[in-house]
């Protein structure tokens, strides 16, 4: 027995097999998706996160001094805090594992609050003054995401 | 001032393999995590490379016959075909990926938007590949190229602890997750030996007329060359491993590199990294789209080389233009160019053995090379080197694999 397809004749075995293959990858693909979201994995995306706040504290730190150039400071801080949001979206879509609800909430906001102050240093490059209270701001969150991770 | 301009290929050749974007990140990750615990790995490349970079360049030199038409010789059509579809891919790959890190350098000067920088990387990079001739690509790309030595003043202006750099020169029990290490050192390795840096390397000998007689300039650019290459390297690892490491940062962005160099030196420092990372991305974008031209030339007995008027490689000079507008194309979909020359470096292993194996048949042959076959050292350290490869090739994939891509 065969399945018509264009112009070409597929053997129905052979058909089945393709769409077991293709209805297996979807569901695989599925669990994949919908696996809750365990420590290791939430550790990996708090660490993200402290060396976001980290690295942010050191381009601040930079600004403050007015030792660098203004369109680098810009362009770096937005990549920065687009990494912050990027860790917060994930974050927010992700189903955590019992018990581990409070931490991931935790971790959402440390991201919120790194994205916000990297994101001051984008648009505002060359305040000094800002700068070094955003650079503060932002160990202190790395030491806070620092803290989070090693509970984990 | 001619024996400087002299190893201008050996200089561009390197910044190919040991600077291009995807191993500024790479290298930089390595300092950041490990310390100084990697810069092993960065020498035994080096030592690789050089090794490996004179015997093509004295084959090129004695014979007048690049790589890759040693392999063909050596492995037959078959073989010859496989390591050619490898390699042309692989510099394909790189050089889109080059023009995306361009791009991304331009970025952090300028400001302007990715896609308008992209169009604006390629179209300057064919421009200085269609103007210039061989010699002054490699003298403009090579030498500018050598800005990234600030981080070797940055390196030793942020007061290194030498006793730590030192351990770092042997290898030790990471501090953490040893298949992240073994992939790291893998990855430093296949970095220093990718295999366009011999095809570029040898094309370029011939297209200089290298005769017996430069084999002396041939060793100084290949033990120069390579060398500077990987101080750079080093230099690339103490930065990160004194800047980042203490931090807890993971650098997955051009932009960290950068700031590696303002940290200890202020603004003149951002500066020179930036120009040296504009200028050795471009190079290694020139170095490859160059490859992959050389390699399809030689292997199917086109006319090639820039030492020829366009007209007469009209071949030679279609395949560089076409690589440059499909990798054009390529890197306007939006692909990371970090992680795509990282996956390049990693995946360009297993062609590692095809390349190296042919070239030390053929300069070890006294038949061939008459007088200027390999000597005992040269060949020991062919066959050591050989057994290196081998087993970072084996080691690649699977710890790609199993470490996911270094990110534990």
């Amino acid at each position: 027995m065969t399945v018509r397809e264009g112009p070409h004749e597929v053997p129905l075995v052979v058909f089945r097999a393709l769409a077991a293959l293709a209805a297996g990858l979807v569901m695989v693909l599925a669990l994949a998706a919908c696996e809750p979201l365990g420590p290791e994995e939430l550790q990996r995306e708090v660490e993200s996160i402290e060396s976001v706040a980290a690295e942010g504290s050191v381009l601040g730190d930079r600004i403050a001094a007015q030792e660098t150039k203004r369109t680098f400071a810009r362009v770096q801080a937005r990549e920065l805090a687009d990494a912050a949001d990027h860790s917060a979206q994930r974050l927010t879509d992700a189903h955590p594992a019992e018990g581990l609800t409070p931490q991931v909430e935790r971790a959402i906001r440390l991201a919120e609050g790194v994205s916000g102050q990297v994101g001051s240093l984008e648009v505002a490059p060359d305040a000094a003054a800002s700068a070094q209270g955003a650079a503060s701001e932002l160990r202190s969150l790395a030491a806070r995401a620092k803290e989070l991770a090693e509970s984990l | 001032v001619k024996k400087v301009f002299g190893v201008a290929l050996g200089v561009l050749s390197a910044i190919g393999g040991f600077v291009d974007i995807g191993d500024l990140v790479f290298t930089t990750q390595a300092g950041a995590k490990f310390g100084f615990q990697l810069i092993w790995a960065v020498i035994i490349g080096v030592v690789g490379i050089v090794v490996y970079a004179e015997m093509s360049g004295r084959v090129a030199a004695v014979t007048g016959r690049p790589v890759i038409d040693v392999v063909r010789q050596r492995l037959g059509f078959g073989a010859g075909l496989f390591t050619l579809v490898g390699s042309v891919m692989l510099s394909f790959l790189t050089l889109a990926a080059e023009i995306g890190g361009l791009a991304l350098v331009m970025e952090l000067f300028f400001d302007a938007p990715y896609s308008t920088l992209v169009l604006i990387s390629v179209v300057l990079l064919t421009a200085a590949a269609w103007v210039f001739p061989f010699e002054w690509i490699e003298r403009i790309f090579g030498y500018m190229g050598l800005c990234l030595l600030v981080y070797v003043v940055a390196a030793v202006d942020l007061s290194p602890d030498w006793s730590a750099v030192g351990s770092g020169l042997v290898p030790s029990a990471p501090d953490h997750s040893l298949p992240v290490y073994a992939y790291f050192a893998v990855g430093l390795i296949a970095a220093a030996l990718m295999p366009y840096e011999v095809y570029f390397y040898s094309s370029g000998g011939v297209e200089e007329r290298w005769t017996p007689k430069d084999l002396r300039l041939n060793r100084l650019n290949s033990v120069l060359g390579f060398g500077l290459g990987g101080v750079m390297s080093i230099a690339l690892i103490m930065v990160a491993a004194q800047v980042w490491h203490p931090l807890g940062v993971q650098p997955d962005l051009i932009g960290t590199v950068a700031l590696g160099a303002n940290v200890p030196l202020g603004e003149v420092g951002l500066l020179l990294a930036l120009i040296g990372i504009a200028f050795a991305v471009g190079g290694a974008a020139i170095d490859t789209a160059f490859s992959a031209a050389y390699n399809l030339s030689q292997f199917f007995g086109w006319e090639w080389g820039k030492y020829r008027e366009r007209r007469q490689a009209p071949r030679f000079t279609l395949a560089w233009l076409t690589a440059f507008a499909m990798a054009y194309v390529v890197v306007s979909t939006g692909v990371d160019p970090i992680m795509l020359t990282e996956y390049a470096v990693v995946f360009s292993v297993v062609a590692l053995p095809l390349t190296y194996f042919p070239v030390l048949l053929v300069s070890r042959d006294r038949a061939f090379m008459g007088k200027y076959a390999n000597g005992r050292v040269s060949s020991f350290f062919g066959w050591l080197y050989l057994a290196v490869i081998l087993v970072v090739a084996l080691a690649a994939v699977p710890l790609l694999i199993a470490t996911n891509a270094g990110g534990g």
